[in-house]
């Protein structure tokens, strides 16, 4: 695939992977709520089960207050069965029973079938009078007499009534239900069940939209947290705490970042002037003709070594930033033909008598071209591209940087015609580019976030892919792929160089493909999109 | 101006690292310096300004009682009319710095570490730019170039030739960087002040200079050309050794 392609693919991939991602997300949910619904039901049964156990505990209750000891039916009873006639034909009433009315207030009367009073005990002048048996039907069916709650208890001698004070008690009126009303009861249950159960179901669906669009922003926060992504969220309500929680979170994931890219470039700043006064004594030894040639030739060892831990403390440095910085790249749209020439020619000057030959191919269409680089990342990138064919050619070779425009992409990057890498590590560098690529593909704007490391998950999900087998040397780390970083599995064992190309390509919105010339030797692509030619500048001839 | 006069520039070295600041030292010396003075510290370095009046500054931008951009424009302020060429030594690469640093007038920006013999290099450079020479002659394989009369004597006819402002601009940015190639962009910006839109007109100066420095301008033997990149002047003798 043409650079241009895959960086085109790469764009279009892009909401194409998040669609999935969401698929993905929505194809748990039915499965995740069916139980949710099975478990709802069950609690309704339980619910209805609790409701049917209470009930006839609270009638038994009920039952036994209002006809246990104590209760007024229990009184009427007492007295209409202890009230004994005497001899003398006069009522009289044990002890017991007359205290207990005294203590329970009540009143109490004993009328003949005949509607006379035969006895009577407290009972107030208003209810001492012969009654009517209508007048007995009404109160013993209403349950007041003179506005007194009232009790009775048939006797074989008539008809014992018991008043209570007023308002004690509320009497309700039996009511009778027809047979067949009787019958329908379990339906009227289950019906009302029903519609508990429907009324439960539409408050529980409810309160889960609520509740997950208040957690929605929670959830986003959390997958931005787990890509290393720097998150500030603002919950409402109860959930208020945990979105402290994650900002709280983030902002120490952010100092430890700042931390280490501060430790990094630390540590590369002390190193520079040791290395400085090393390089320079080495350069000197080197160029001392007094010195033997064994003593000059180490010096040169010497100096092309610290040139080395030179460019990879840089190197360091700007994976540091990338890395953790907040704002790595300062993308500024210019011309990238003057800087290619003006590293071919810092290149081709340091090697003025060979053994490489550095030329600049500009292509027409490249030639005012413009993009939105950072000039100094991509001269890191272009200059270890450089640095890659030379450490690899010691005899020497031809180094080409090449620049092209075409289809609104800029492709750039360095050709050797020397020894060339066998076609199962380029696979291997390209899948790995490619890793770091599209780890950098679910940043919003590529050319301003931080690109982050690669996941073990996507490695994983790459390795079920297959994706890693696409050579013999492509899976690098056997069936099981590797929880280390994926810089040092392939692309470092060309020195952090080449990954650090990859990074910087993916922090200008492209990438990297590496493949061989068609004449051999190792072609290194970077391919970044470009920008359109700018007609404001006067274009100027002869 | 010969190279003898370039070398007795006197120049100060500011470091704080003793060991950094001798091996400059010996590096100027080995290359021909004969005036150079080093300080630790932004006090010394003010006595060590105040004793030998330093032509030119290499400070550490780093100073234990200061930084290098303070410094640097402290001892310009001296003398506001010939303000002192600095070249700022640093460890940090970034970029804020090389904009503070050349914001507060600095003439180059080295980073650590560095070789010692493009050190040399810049400080001949700056020293080229900030004293401007007496009238320079370069001696080609063809021809002798006198840059400061836009003339060129032709060794095989011995005829004086005289050269346009523009083609004596690109042979002085050449004569400078003798040796050495340099980008049709720096070559554009040294003739025309802008590097955009004049790679076609430079192509044609190029041939024109050829006509007149080279014996036989198809094979060039002084204005060559590095493919893609830009031209380099071989020099017989001449401003650079």
């Amino acid at each position: 695939m043409k650079p241009t392609d895959a960086a085109r693919a790469r764009q279009a991939e892009k909401p194409a992977r998040r669609r999935a991602e969401r698929a993905r997300r929505n194809a748990s949910a039915p499965f995740f709520f069916g139980k949710q619904a099975i478990a709802f039901a069950a609690v309704c049964v339980v619910l209805l089960v609790l409701d049917l156990f209470l009930y006839i505990g609270i009638a038994i209750y009920e039952n036994t207050q209002a006809f246990g000891y104590g209760s007024p039916k229990s009184v009427t009873r007492a007295v209409g069965e202890a009230l004994v006639q005497e001899s003398d034909g006069a009522y009289a009433l044990p002890a017991d029973e007359a205290d207990w009315m005294d203590y329970e207030q009540c009143w109490g009367m004993l009328l003949s079938e005949q509607g006379d009073v035969l006895w009577s005990r407290n009972a107030p002048d208003a209810v001492l009078h012969p009654y009517e048996l209508s007048e007995v039907a009404v109160f013993s069916r209403s349950g007041y007499l003179n506005d007194f709650p009232c009790f009775v208890w048939k006797r074989d001698d008539g008809l014992l009534v018991t008043g209570f004070p007023k308002d004690s008690y509320a009497m309700s009126v039996v009511s009778y239900l027809p047979q067949e009303s009787l019958g329908h009861m379990p339906l009227y249950a289950l019906l009302i069940f029903v519609i508990d159960a429907a009324v439960l179901y539409l408050v529980y669906m409810v309160s889960k939209r609520r509740v997950a669009k208040s957690i929605a922003p929670m959830i986003e926060a959390l997958d931005e947290l787990a890509r290393g992504k720097p998150v500030h969220v603002q919950l409402k309500g109860s959930l208020r705490d945990v979105g402290e929680s994650i900002n709280a979170a983030s902002a120490v994931m952010r100092r430890k970042d700042e931390a280490r890219r501060r430790w990094v470039s630390g540590v590369s700043h002390d190193v520079r002037t040791p290395l400085a006064i090393s390089m320079g004594h080495a350069e000197r030894i080197a160029a001392d003709e007094a010195a033997g040639d064994e003593a000059r030739e180490s010096a040169r060892i010497i100096e092309r070594q610290n040139a080395r831990i030179r460019d990879l403390v840089s190197d360091l440095n700007i994976a540091s930033k990338l890395e953790y910085d907040m704002q790595p790249v300062e993308a500024r749209p210019a011309r990238i033909a003057p800087l290619l020439r003006s590293i071919a020619a810092d290149y081709a000057n340091t090697y003025p008598e060979g053994p490489f030959a550095i030329e600049a191919d500009v292509g027409d269409e490249a030639r005012d071209a413009e993009a939105l680089i950072d000039e100094r990342l991509m001269d890191r990138a272009l200059r270890n591209l450089i640095d890659n064919a030379v450490r690899h050619n010691e005899s020497g070779c031809t180094v080409r940087l090449f620049a092209d425009a075409h289809d609104g992409q800029l492709a750039l990057g360095v050709a050797d015609d020397g020894k060339g890498l066998d076609e199962a590590l380029i696979a291997r560098l390209n899948h790995e580019a490619e890793a770091i690529a599209s780890s950098a593909v679910e940043e919003d704007e590529p050319a301003q976030g931080p690109v982050p490391p690669p996941h073990y998950d996507e490695y994983r999900a790459a390795a079920a892919a297959g994706a890693l087998r696409t050579g013999p040397a492509a899976s690098p780390c056997g069936e099981e792929p590797t929880l280390a970083p994926k810089d040092l599995v392939g692309l470092n064992e060309h020195g952090l160089g080449l990954s650090l190309v990859a990074r910087i390509a993916a922090a200008h919105g492209g990438r990297v493909g590496f493949s061989s010339g068609p004449e051999g030797g190792f072609v290194a692509t970077i391919a970044i999109p470009l920008r359109p030619f700018d007609t404001q500048r006067p274009a100027v001839v002869a | 101006m010969t190279d003898a006069n370039l070398k007795s520039r006197r120049i100060l070295v500011v470091d704080d690292e003793p060991e950094l600041r001798r091996m400059v030292a010996s590096m100027l010396s080995a290359e021909g310096f004969t005036h150079v003075t080093q300080a630790g510290n932004v006090k010394e370095a003010l006595e060590a300004f105040r004793r030998v009046k330093p032509e030119l500054a290499l400070l550490d931008v780093m100073l234990p009682d200061g930084d290098g951009f303070t410094l640097c424009q402290y001892l310009r302020a001296f003398d506001p009319d010939a303000p002192l060429p600095v070249i700022f030594l640093t460890a940090k690469d970034e970029t804020d710095d090389r904009l503070s640093g050349l914001r507060s007038g600095a003439d180059d920006y080295v980073t650590k570490p560095f070789s010692p013999q493009e050190l040399a290099l810049r400080i001949a450079a700056v020293l080229r730019r900030c004293y401007p020479a007496e009238p320079e002659t370069v001696e080609l394989a063809d021809c002798v170039l006198d840059l400061g009369n836009a003339d060129v004597l032709r060794k095989d006819s011995d005829e004086h030739v005289s050269l346009t402002v523009k083609e004596r601009a690109l042979l002085e940015a050449l004569a400078r960087n003798a040796g050495r190639i340099v980008t049709t962009d720096a070559l554009c910006e040294a003739v025309w002040g802008d590097s955009f839109g004049y790679e076609q007109s430079l192509m044609t100066h190029v041939r024109r200079v050829r006509e007149k420095i080279e014996a036989d301008p198809s094979h060039p033997r002084s204005l060559v050309t590095a493919k893609g990149i830009g031209y380099k002047l071989i020099a017989q003798k001449g401003p650079r050794a």
